[in-house]
């Protein structure tokens, strides 16, 4: 009995942890969407998103990863489409056509796509050299790239983004998507 | 004006792996060519055409490495290609970051 009761302990302090991080994860990304001028909702990343849907899937064993699928992912059970050579190609010739929230939807993509390689060490595994690839697709810099790992960093190690944030950035994109500072 | 470019087109290859036990890239050839103006306009197409392949091969569509064997060696002598300019400087920042294991952290800083 009272190892039952220890058990329910033990397995409630786990499920506040996955509440803690639902909360966290939804409370930063409508934050980030905010600098995009957009209130709130999925992902719109565009071809992109096939992408991160497809890690999600991949790592979803993972009780945090699953917790992301969740939240940018919603119902979704079936196989991940597959995108072909076209879709690609117009994807390129959608990026020729730049506007400020196209690239805050890229900024967003990489930031979730460095947060899950964080939780998840399989990620890290295997995945990072696909992420840098579809950063440097992205017209990432190699600051850019550290500050996204700061912020990284800086939520996991329990502290709130806002725009008081004590964040040390070196790039100019870095401040205005995490700090929203022009 | 000609300028002499070296054409290093390069793939990841699952297969190999780098020192961390993460999949690296090989490259596949490379030489040294002239490119004049025009080719010049026609490399920044081709480039992008390179770029595609890459995108296939980030995205994980079912493209075998022998497609892009054969694509590259398309635009080889043509373009200048060199993942090593652009994605890996990236893969090294986030490798000296402190990002690797952070559930860890913040796990921690929850108990």
């Amino acid at each position: 009995m009272a190892f039952g009761r220890q058990d329910n302990k033990s397995n409630d302090g786990a499920d506040m942890k996955i509440v803690k991080f639902t909360t966290m994860v939804q409370e930063v990304d409508r934050y980030l969407l905010a600098s995009g001028g957009r209130s709130g909702g999925v992902f719109i990343f565009g071809k992109y998103k096939v992408y991160y849907s497809q890690i999600l899937k991949r790592y979803n064993a993972d009780q945090f990863i699953a917790v992301m699928e969740n939240i940018f992912n919603p119902g979704k059970s079936g196989p991940v489409d597959l995108i072909d050579e076209m879709t690609v190609i117009q994807t390129f010739k959608e990026m020729k056509n730049k506007t400020e929230k196209k690239y805050t939807e890229y900024y967003r993509l990489i930031f979730w796509l460095l947060f899950a390689a964080a939780v998840n060490d399989e990620i890290y595994n295997n995945e990072l050299p696909s992420i840098a690839d579809l950063a440097y697709c992205l017209e990432f810099n190699e600051k850019m790239m550290g500050d996204w790992c700061v912020v990284v960093d800086y939520l996991l190690s329990g502290n709130h983004l806002d725009e008081n944030s004590n964040l040390s950035l070196e790039s100019p994109e870095g401040i205005a998507f995490f700090l929203h500072r022009t | 004006m000609a300028k002499r470019v070296k054409v290093i087109p390069v793939v990841r290859d699952k297969n190999l792996k780098s020192n961390k036990g993460r999949p690296t890239y090989r490259t596949l050839k490379s030489a040294t060519i002239q490119l004049n103006d025009l080719q010049k306009a026609e490399a920044v197409k081709l480039f992008n055409m390179m770029k595609n392949i890459l995108v296939n091969t980030v995205l994980d569509v079912d493209i075998n490495s022998k497609k892009i064997q054969f694509m590259a060696e398309r635009i080889l002598g043509h373009i200048e290609f060199d993942i090593d300019a652009g994605s890996r400087p990236l893969e090294k920042v986030v490798d000296a970051s402190n990002i690797r294991g952070g559930i860890q952290k913040y796990l921690k800083y929850l108990s």
